[in-house]
């Protein structure tokens, strides 16, 4: 991997006791130059804003439909359905409707 | 363990800028503990972190995964997946993954600490972030009060995050190199996790590509495409396992197919978290861990909100009332019948699968703030230590984090 930003940033632990915690070096990618780098490397496609339709979904989908105790789902549903030049096609904005949840 | 006042260094919004981590989550509303007025940090023993945190961590994981054993290949299987609240649909997936051992990378233990006694609180192995924090954040401050002399240099840090990271991004690496990763929209702080990882794995040597989850594609043959078309054969998503499992409701309505299941079962995708960790991140295994293991140490009792037995002993006493969906103290209660403790909701949309009842164990406080530990496991090991406080004895996403040292 011959980025720049990669081994730029050495942080090393030199206080190492036989007893410490953390023994080995820390060579930091710095986050910012983590993106543009890896957009340059890898062609990193930025995505578009959530239209107003994929907001009222996220409300919708957040929003439960039904309130029995046995249904393991929720009531949202797929979309964005595309050809690709190919001839098949790709289902897009199926997953993700949610919003962040991690914690 | 206690907590001790530090004075916050004059450049730390700088550092966290070198660091890549933006100033703006830091600090608006406050997030790293120096946007306090008055930063403390936690102060623990060598013996405390290796003998007590370490040790509870590694002795609950290894209970854990007994616990998805039971659940995968135990008689009552099906009992216990109905449980969980885990559709049918997923649950031969999920066997699938766990009998073909699916690889993990991390997970985070919720611990109470207090007057020398730790117990669990819940385990977040699907999704939980402050890892940046925890592995990289805390670590710069360290060093840095090391070298202006505010810490003895001897301070050291149950942190070995940064390096387990990559090691374990190797182990994912053999076989297939590339590896996808994602997150949601409109989430700044996910987004910092996940490029995080990205850049671990990029130093392990895997060739990786960052992707909105809304960005990932279903093909018409079923596969996972990324914006390009190309397939997805390892795919990091910090997005709950549940929630793919509401939308593939949603997705089999339109193309009268499930997209998941298929892949997880033939394994055409390895994903990380893997499946598996439908168990693990559900605090239905709460009652699941005391059912197995009652009374021991690290354990508090808990029971589901039915009308067991079980959830009218812990109605009696001061107990914590947890959604077996949830996230960031969403939908939590503590209630005390007996008055001593102040009764508090944190109100949400989490819940709506049933709840489960555990034993309440107060967390310590410092200057107002309620401390929990996240103790973390790297590749299947206790591998270091984030804090965070909130005014709210329910940690949220508004807690704040707080960098320890060991003193030696």
């Amino acid at each position: 991997m011959n980025c720049s930003f990669l081994g730029g940033k050495n942080y090393t632990n030199m206080n190492s006791t036989n007893k410490s915690k953390r023994s080995n070096s820390l060579s930091l990618v710095a986050l910012g130059a983590m993106i543009t780098c890896t957009a340059a490397l890898t062609g990193c496609t930025i995505a578009p804003e959530r239209t107003q339709a994929e907001k009222d979904k996220e409300d919708k989908t957040q929003g439960y439909s039904s309130s029995s105790s046995t249904s393991y789902f929720h009531t949202g549903s797929s979309s964005g359905v595309h050809s690709t030049p190919g001839g098949s096609t790709v289902t897009r904005g199926a997953f993700g409707s949610y919003g962040s949840s991690a914690g | 363990m206690k907590f001790e006042k530090f004075k916050a260094r004059s450049n730390w919004r700088a550092r966290a800028d070198e660091a890549g981590y933006l100033a703006s989550i830091l600090d608006n509303p406050p997030y790293w503990v120096e946007a306090l007025e008055e930063p403390f940090c936690g102060v623990l023993t060598l013996d405390e972190v290796e003998n007590c945190i370490e040790m509870a961590t590694a002795e609950i994981y290894e209970r854990a995964l007994e616990a998805v054993d039971f659940v995968v290949n135990g008689a009552r299987s099906e009992e216990w997946f109905d449980r969980l609240a885990i559709c049918p649909t997923y649950r031969n997936a999920i066997r699938r993954s766990w009998r073909r051992a699916d690889h993990s990378i991390y997970g985070r233990f919720d611990f109470s600490y207090n007057d020398g006694v730790l117990k669990l609180l819940e385990l977040n192995f699907d999704t939980p972030t402050s890892i940046y924090e925890a592995a990289v954040l805390q670590w710069f401050w360290l060093e840095d009060l090391k070298n202006q002399g505010s810490l003895p240099g001897a301070s050291d840090q149950f942190n070995s995050l940064h390096e387990r990271l990559i090691g374990v991004f190797a182990k994912v690496g053999i076989g297939e190199n590339k590896l996808h990763l994602c997150s949601v929209a409109d989430a700044p702080e996910d987004e910092d996790t996940v490029r995080y990882l990205q850049s671990c794995a990029m130093q392990a040597g895997l060739d990786t590509r960052y992707l909105l989850m809304t960005d990932v594609g279903v093909d018409n043959k079923g596969r996972l495409v990324d914006t390009e078309g190309k397939a997805i054969r390892q795919l990091f998503k910090l997005y709950p396992w549940e929630f793919i499992m509401y939308e593939d409701q949603g997705f089999r309505s339109r193309t009268g197919k499930y997209a998941f299941p298929p892949l997880i079962e033939a394994n055409a995708v390895r994903f990380l978290e893997p499946s598996w960790k439908l168990i693990l991140s559900n605090k239905a295994n709460l009652p699941l861990l005391w059912h197995l293991f009652p009374d021991h140490k690290f354990l508090l009792p808990a029971a589901f909100d039915d009308d067991s037995p079980e959830a009218k002993k812990l109605r009696r006493a001061a107990h914590v009332r947890k959604p077996i969906f949830g996230r960031e103290g969403g939908s939590v209660s503590i209630v005390d019948p007996n008055g001593q403790q102040q009764p508090v909701t944190n109100e949400s949309w989490y819940g709506r699968e049933g709840f489960v009842l555990q034993s309440l164990h107060a967390l310590p406080t410092y200057q107002g703030y309620h401390v929990v530990l996240g103790s973390w496991v790297i590749d299947g090991q206790p591998a270091g230590l984030g804090m965070r406080a909130d005014r709210s004895p329910i940690t949220s996403n508004t807690a704040i984090f707080v960098p320890h040292y060991i003193q030696n």
